[in-house]
């Protein structure tokens, strides 16, 4: 084979980026590992757990930040050695679909489940004291919830939290997936509701038998737990402001066209101010114009990289480039 | 280009026949996947068969940016045409017909890539890199017939054009 073939594989092409998130164990700080040797060439429409596919991704930049210096020695003052004074590595895109991942990563704080309200309640900026959920009963899945005659309390197409009632613990809450952190349990008013209002263990009712609630896609958090109960959920919704930080594992695919794939991973990312942002805000939404005066919009998110011990050489880093050459393609 | 060419007619062949094997015609008592690369018929064919896709190779170019050094990168005009009246005698849903074409074709160009290989040999060649081609951009709608338009129904036959680019690295070494 001439060269010229070989080495016009070397040349990546990619037409979009498409972003893939997990959750960080945040009571440990471990992150959900992308391993290139078993995961790499997953089927972008099929990722390997634990990854979820949060679709493709527009205005995806990779900022690094990392500065290095010198030491100058001698007579003239001449850079004898290197080092790295500064670790940092910021990630912006647009999410061009919206759903509730995308949105609590886009948004960064508590995400909030809109729950059905009592019509008698109080009017909330998050809404009300909600209807009472329906309880899980056992055999439930991420798929198929278990609710016997609570069933007629859903209809095909509801939205649902399934979680357990808030009992005054402190910490991470949420099956799964945190949804917040609570400080204390007067903090959050002692509400029952609590974290099924800031659960990731939603989903759509798709269809029901006679005493469940078979699942549009399955529940983020997995199999509801023993005591979970059932709420419909009306919106989902979060808040500019308050003290919590989502942190989430990443891996972004550069869609091969031509050439290799290229992966980017990054193993602790939280929610920043955009890079060009500092002094002058930014927006949160971006306005994508279809045709005047029709768009659509895209939630812009901005992320810092989080440090991370690689346990292959104890180095710190804080985010991962993988290739994966095309077949044939020359390697140097 | 050749192997492009031939990279692509074949990729979209045999996608449309996973997404439509019933797309198919009869051309001198033979049957075959309707579509075709117009410059590979006999000269003596038919001028188009209806309800098939015909495929007609354009200029090609360097592609801006990509010009300089070894690893240089061209653009290949197509042109993809079909036209149908229909599938009944009054030809009241040759709309849905065109429909339908529109629909498959868009269907068989995606994912926009496909391996450029080596047909001239069998088994095929791996050529070592892929083409990859831009969206198809579906022109307007022509009536087989100016006097049928005229008459206000739009013709009794449609036909489209859509216009891509392919993209691929030549088997020349410029280095």
């Amino acid at each position: 084979m001439s060269q010229s073939r070989t080495r016009a594989a070397m040349v990546p092409v990619t037409r979009r980026v498409r972003a893939y998130f997990a959750a960080v164990d945040r009571a440990t700080e471990s992150p959900a590992i992308f391993d290139p040797a078993k995961m790499g060439l997953f089927e972008l429409e099929a990722p390997p757990p634990p990854w979820i596919d949060l679709g493709w991704v527009d205005n995806f930049d990779r900022i690094s930040g990392t500065m290095t210096e010198c030491m100058r020695t001698g007579p003239a003052s001449g850079a004898s050695v290197q080092f790295r004074a500064s670790l940092d590595a910021r990630v912006e895109f647009d999410f061009r679909e919206w759903g509730k991942l995308q949105m609590a990563l886009a948004g960064g704080v508590q995400h909030m489940n809109v729950l059905a309200a009592d019509p008698n309640a109080d009017p909330e900026p998050l809404g009300g004291s909600p209807l009472l959920g329906v309880a899980v009963l056992p055999g439930s899945t991420a798929t198929e919830i278990q609710v016997g005659a609570g069933v007629n309390a859903f209809a095909i197409g509801d939205m649902v939290a399934v979680d357990v009632d808030y009992a005054q613990q402190t910490g991470y809450v949420g099956a799964g997936i945190p949804g917040a952190f609570v400080r204390s349990a007067a903090d959050v008013l002692m509400d029952p509701n609590y974290i099924r209002r800031v659960t990731f263990n939603v989903g759509r009712v798709a269809g029901a038998t006679s005493s469940s609630l078979l699942m549009e896609q399955p529940l983020l958090g997995g199999a509801p737990a023993q005591d979970a109960l059932v709420q419909k959920v009306i919106a989902f919704a979060d808040r500019e402001g308050g003290s919590f930080f989502q942190e989430w594992s990443a891996v972004f695919v550069l869609e091969e066209q031509s050439g290799g794939r290229v992966c980017f991973y990054y193993p602790r990312l939280s929610p920043s101010t955009p890079a060009a942002a500092a002094a002058s805000g930014y927006q949160r939404e971006r306005r994508i114009e279809i045709a005047e005066p029709i768009a659509a919009v895209a939630l812009h998110a901005a992320f810092v990289a989080l440090p991370h011990k690689d346990h292959n050489d104890g180095e710190i880093t804080v985010c991962y480039r993988s290739y994966f050459p095309s077949s044939a393609a020359a390697l140097y | 280009m050749q192997f492009t060419k031939d990279s692509f007619y074949l990729a979209l062949r045999e996608r449309m026949m996973a997404l439509n094997p019933q797309r198919r015609v009869m051309v001198d008592g033979v049957s075959r996947a309707a579509i075709f690369a117009s410059e590979n018929e006999p000269v003596s064919a038919k001028a188009i068969e209806e309800d098939s896709f015909y495929l007609r190779w354009g200029a090609s170019r360097a592609a801006a940016k990509h010009v300089g050094g070894s690893r240089r990168l061209r653009a290949l005009e197509c042109v993809i045409t079909y036209r149908t009246r229909g599938t009944c005698e009054s030809a009241v849903d040759r709309g849905r017909a065109i429909g339908a074409l529109d629909n498959e074709l868009l269907n068989i160009c995606h994912p926009g890539r496909s391996r450029k290989r080596d047909f001239t040999q069998s088994p095929s060649v791996d050529l070592a890199s892929d083409i990859f081609w831009s969206e198809p951009e579906l022109a307007e709608l022509e009536t087989g017939d100016a006097s049928d338009s005229a008459a206000g129904c739009g013709g009794a036959i449609l036909q489209r054009s859509a216009r891509l680019t392919l993209y691929f690295f030549p088997e020349v070494d410029f280095s």
